[in-house]
């Protein structure tokens, strides 16, 4: 480094230096009346001192022998004596009290001073004179408190609030020079995201799993229908967020622009014990239904949740079609669906199990291929054979992901909550197919949930029983997404985390002697393996653990999902059994299951 | 200043005539005394309280001794802190040798401290001043918080001017070294 840098650098260190030297230090105001008293006391002994060696020096006998200065005047010996008892009490009591004159004094009170290195932050107190948390002022602050204990919260916008415990003795100061942390954006703390979807309502929206949801009915003053809209009721620890169509009493609330950040809003500030209140509209692109939006919060930094949530609303036009209303109305109540078909055609039952159930939907007297309506809660066997995907299309307002099976000439619509839609195409019956799928409602949206996972960039739907988190056990005991319906785990690792360690924990699975067994399974868009290990013991088969993988254990087997590769384990699963080739019907339903959670996996929408 | 030192001539001669004339001296000095103490014993409030306390107090009792010959009254006073600031260092633990410290530091400690931004450099400065050794934050106390020149540090210590730059910029380097460490 060259002598002119290091110059340039040692003044910069004396410029901080400086700066870091003459912060102002203020003198506690309790210390420094004090002190004042003491000083007095001092100067008062020290006076009394002089006083009294002056007397000594005047009156000091001349040529007299000790004996006579014993005889001297009665007034002299007063005057003397007297001096030396004040000087003795008082004295003693000031050099009694040099160091510890506060203890003289006995205070009750003493001095709290907070300063934050940014200014302007609210603090609150408890205890002492405060049986509530209670704002005491803003930094820069000097307050003379009763002596006691107290907790101290400090809370400024954009930072994390700085709690403490302290106590403040009489006569003496607590003093806080705190330098408080920046927030984080409180969007990237929330990783788990949970989209809803009401299409009979035509609303849908995602948010914070974290956050409670409740969705509420209200009944229209008309008869005829018995339930008129529903508002949905989303609640968390600093924010709340309401979706409706009611009349609510903020709608009687002037509303005015306020700004957070560089952001625009409109609402009102101060409402209960909200510090923000926002409100919105959204409707749908025809017109025909609209939402309002409502967002409390006591934070300003909240509204990054509020924004990436608004984004994602959509309110969709509810279609009703006049031509179909002499259709013949058909209801799933147990797996839930509805559609609607003409009066000439018929639905056939095809075949029914405790998790499958098969439609045919065809005309009366047509041997044509049906329109095909298939509730799968297991994994849905058929669907690895449409290889090709083609796009993603809306069925009466419903998102539904449409494969291709060249070999067929078949169509698949993938519908959530486990239920697909079968078609070949027909010149001659192709608009009354899709008519009828305009008519085709979900009523069992809460069967299935959908949660995103934004860092890893994922979604995944479960049965909405089951919930999903970030979690740390398992073969690897490392970070992954958890999966679990608090009997069954399905763990997801990330590749990167775990491919360091993938060819010892490949070697210890070949060591366990274990039977395998491996199927097809779909994940996404592409065709994976489900590798069954099987262990012998006392003449029955145990499922140690399924890996889902790409085709073989034993080199880079991750399963791709957008731009991201993870391994899927679950392990200790469903009772032993005599032949893993013929499992129960329970079992074989469990596994089914898994492949249907796991095959659900595809990248989080924006 | 001359009319300042005036002054001071006339308080402490007043002072010296009567004891009970110490006050204003106490005013005129109690917070410059409490800066100098607080920089001293690394920013403690409580013990830069007792120090001031106990400096008064022995002031007044010693003032008699106190001679006026231009020196000037804080001076003095800063004489009694500083010994009992080295007291209160005898009975702390020990703070960083002077002799541990390297006269130089090398130049990756300046590029670190060339990284630093203004605030994180003062931040760093203020929580590294109570490990500086005594006699280093002394200056850097005179120097910065007084704003005395080298010339009135080296009369205050005994010292001569070209003695006390030098100690004073071998501090600076010592400073570089304890933010790298």
């Amino acid at each position: 480094m060259n002598a002119k840098k290091h110059d340039k650098i040692n003044a910069k260190v004396e410029k901080a230096l400086h700066d870091s030297y003459r912060a102002d230090v203020a003198m506690d105001k309790t210390f420094k009346k004090n002190l004042d008293k003491l000083i007095d006391n001092s100067i008062q002994a020290q006076k009394l001192q002089d006083q009294a060696v002056a007397l000594k020096q005047t009156k000091k006998p001349r040529n007299k022998g000790y004996f006579s200065l014993l005889f001297r005047s009665f007034k002299l010996q007063g005057a003397f004596l007297g001096s030396f008892l004040v000087l003795l009490i008082f004295g003693g009591i000031a050099f009694a009290s040099v160091p510890q004159l506060r203890e003289i004094i006995k205070p009750t009170s003493g001095t709290l001073t907070v300063q934050t290195q940014v200014e302007g932050a609210e603090v609150f107190l408890e205890g002492g004179d405060y049986s509530t948390q209670t704002s005491i002022g803003i930094t820069p602050l000097e307050k003379k408190l009763k002596a006691g204990q107290f907790t101290m919260v400090i809370r400024l916008d954009s930072y994390e609030d700085y709690k403490t415990n302290f106590t403040l003795e009489a006569g003496k100061s607590a003093n806080f020079d705190i330098a408080l942390k920046k927030e984080d954006q409180v969007i990237e703390r929330i990783t788990e995201w949970k989209t809803y979807k009401d299409v009979q309502e035509g609303i849908e929206f995602t948010y914070p799993l974290s956050w409670e949801f409740k969705k509420q009915d209200y009944h229209s003053t008309s008869e005829d229908d018995s339930i008129a809209y529903s508002s949905y009721f989303l609640t968390g620890n600093k924010s709340e967020l309401l979706i409706y169509k009611h009349h609510s009493v903020i709608d009687d609330f002037e509303s005015e622009e306020f700004s957070i950040d560089e952001n625009t809003y409109l609402g009102f500030r101060d409402y209960k014990e909200w510090s923000y209140v926002s409100k919105d509209t959204i409707t749908s692109e025809q017109g025909t239904n609209s939402y309002k939006i409502a967002f409390f919060t006591k934070k300003k930094n909240e509204f990054e949740i509020y924004d990436f949530i608004l984004e994602g609303i959509k309110v969709y036009d509810v279609q009703k079609d006049d031509t179909q209303e002499n259709w013949t109305q058909f209801k799933q109540v147990e797996f839930g669906f509805t559609l609607k078909y003409p009066q000439d055609w018929i639905i056939v039952e095809e075949e029914k199990t405790d998790y499958y159930v098969e439609y045919e939907v065809k005309p009366f007297d047509n041997d044509t291929e049906p329109l095909r309506i298939i509730y799968a809660e297991g994994y849905f066997e058929e669907y690895t054979s449409f290889t090709t995907l083609k796009d993603t299309v809306t069925i009466n307002g419903i998102d539904a992901t449409h494969f291709y099976d060249e070999e067929t000439d078949r169509h698949l619509y993938v519908l959530p909550c486990r239920l697909f839609i079968v078609y070949s195409y027909n010149e001659e019956l192709d608009d009354t197919f899709s008519s009828i799928l305009n008519t085709f409602t979900i009523t069992k949206e809460d069967i299935w949930q959908t949660v995103s996972d934004y860092t890893w960039g994922f979604e995944i739907s479960t049965p909405s029983d089951w919930t999903y988190e970030m979690k740390v056990d398992g073969d690897f005991e490392i970070e992954h997404g958890s999966v679990t319906n608090g009997t069954e785990i399905i763990r997801i690792y990330n590749w990167d985390d775990v491919q360091d360690t993938w060819d010892s924990y490949h070697e210890s699975l070949l060591i366990s002697e274990a039977t395998n067994r491996v199927r097809e399974v779909r994940i996404g868009e592409s065709i994976y393996a489900r590798y069954e290990e099987w262990s012998f013991e006392n003449n029955n088969y145990f499922l140690e653990r399924i890996i889902y993988i790409k085709d073989t254990l034993e080199t880079d087997p991750y399963i791709s999902i957008g731009e991201k590769n993870f391994v899927i384990i679950i392990e200790n699963t469903i009772e032993p059994v005599i032949n893993p080739e013929s499992l129960p019907e329970s079992s074989e339903q469990t596994l089914l299951l898994f492949d249907a959670i796991v095959s659900s996996l595809k990248p989080a929408s924006d | 200043m001359a009319k300042r030192q005036d002054d001071e001539k006339q308080l402490i001669d007043s002072a010296k005539k009567d004891i009970a004339n110490f006050k204003p001296l106490y005013e005129r000095y109690v917070k410059v005394l409490f800066r100098y103490c607080y920089y001293r014993v690394g920013r403690n409030k409580e013990q830069a309280e007792d120090i001031v306390s106990e400096t008064f107090v022995r002031a007044i009792d010693n003032f008699k001794k106190f001679k006026y010959k231009n020196k000037p009254f804080i001076v003095w006073l800063y004489t009694i802190a500083h010994n009992l600031v080295i007291d209160y260092y005898r009975e702390k633990s020990p703070s960083i040798s002077l002799d541990s410290l390297p006269f130089e530091v090398k130049d990756e400690t300046d590029e670190i401290v060339d990284k630093l931004s203004k605030e994180e450099l003062k931040e760093q400065i203020q929580d590294k001043t109570s490990d500086l050794p005594g006699e280093i934050n002394h200056l850097f106390t005179l120097k910065h918080t007084e704003g005395l020149t080298f010339a009135e540090i080296g009369k205050l210590i005994g010292k001569t001017e070209g003695a006390v730059k030098m100690q004073y910029y071998r501090g600076l380097e010592q400073l570089k070294y304890l933010l790298n460490s």
